[in-house]
């Protein structure tokens, strides 16, 4: 298995007026990120994440019940609110090869490289048509919207 | 298996705390509900002022998270029959991916007019049965909240 990595704590990093324009409109969403984690993995699956994050150790098959399930989830978990590292950038530039990479199952190794992103060593084919179309969709769209997403790993003090 | 998230669904068969059949029916309700919103998605009216956006960001952003569903819990249904933990490390990597997505979505949600974040908060909802049609272009009331938000 690989190792993963997981940027915490990050923040956005935009143009100024990009800047004030998302935050503004994460106050108008309000809770709106931490509800949607709550949403779209519920409130148990929430609470698996947050446990796999603390212990830092996502993506790996481990005995805790659930968080294998969860995976690398967990690790686009970490930090809410989180946008990407300036390490997006580059990921940007491979976004193009992740897409690729996962379009054909190949997912082996790959690094995101988005925020709160991770390495995932489990090479792994997806054998069901849906899964590689939706492989490809998602690699197509961050990839696409990689340079979008650019934040840093931590906090500027 | 009404109630559970994809995650919860696939977290409570991993725990054997539910049938393969209530797992395998949970994941079809989760894939359906997805391809219901995924077909509205182009009904929506959008106003003007946030057709750019939508076009280029919001729309295509959604049918991949949609999109991304789908094929996770296409993907989970294949651990039913194999019980291998690799398909659901896979399945993970799909959902990191939506979770991305959908969290870049409710950031630049924040940039469009409230009657189209209404719509963005409906469509990111995934315990939502389905997309409003036709969703007003002119402003709502300030009532107009998002359900889920009011937790």
């Amino acid at each position: 298995m690989g190792d993963i990595q997981v940027s915490n704590n990050a923040m956005i990093k935009a143009g100024p007026e990009a800047e004030k324009g998302i935050l503004k409109g994460v106050e108008a969403v309000g809770k709106g990120l931490k509800n949607l984690k709550d949403n779209l993995f519920g409130k148990t699956g929430s609470t698996i994440l947050a446990s796999a994050a603390s212990g830092a150790l996502i993506g790996a098959l481990t005995p805790v019940p659930g968080a294998v399930v969860v995976g690398a989830v967990a690790g686009a978990a970490v930090g809410t609110g989180i946008a990407l590292t300036e390490k997006a950038k580059e990921a940007g530039k491979k976004g193009a090869s992740l897409a690729a990479s996962i379009a054909t199952g190949a997912a082996a190794g790959v690094v995101f490289g988005l925020p709160g992103l991770l390495v995932v060593g489990a090479g792994y084919a997806f054998s069901t048509g849906a899964a590689q179309n939706a492989a490809k969709k998602v690699g197509e769209f961050l990839s696409k919207n990689a340079d979008k997403m650019v934040a840093k790993a931590a906090p500027e003090q | 298996m009404a109630g559970y998230s994809l995650v919860e669904l696939i977290d409570a068969f991993y725990k054997e705390a539910i049938s393969e059949q209530d797992y395998l029916s949970g994941l079809d309700q989760q894939i359906q509900n997805a391809q219901r919103k995924l077909a509205e998605l182009d009904k929506q009216k959008i106003a003007p002022a946030d057709q750019a956006l939508w076009q280029e960001e919001l729309l295509p952003g959604l049918q991949a998270a949609y999109e991304g569903v789908i094929g996770a819990a296409s993907e989970a249904k294949v651990y039913a029959q194999e019980r291998k933990e690799e398909v659901l490390h896979g399945v993970g990597i799909l959902l990191a991916s939506v979770d991305k997505i959908m969290e870049f979505l409710a950031l630049r949600s924040g940039l469009v007019s409230e009657s189209t974040q209404k719509l963005m908060a409906e469509a990111l909802n995934p315990h939502s049965d389905g997309l409003s049609l036709e969703s007003p272009v002119s402003k709502g009331s300030a009532e107009s909240s998002i359900s889920f938000l009011g937790e």
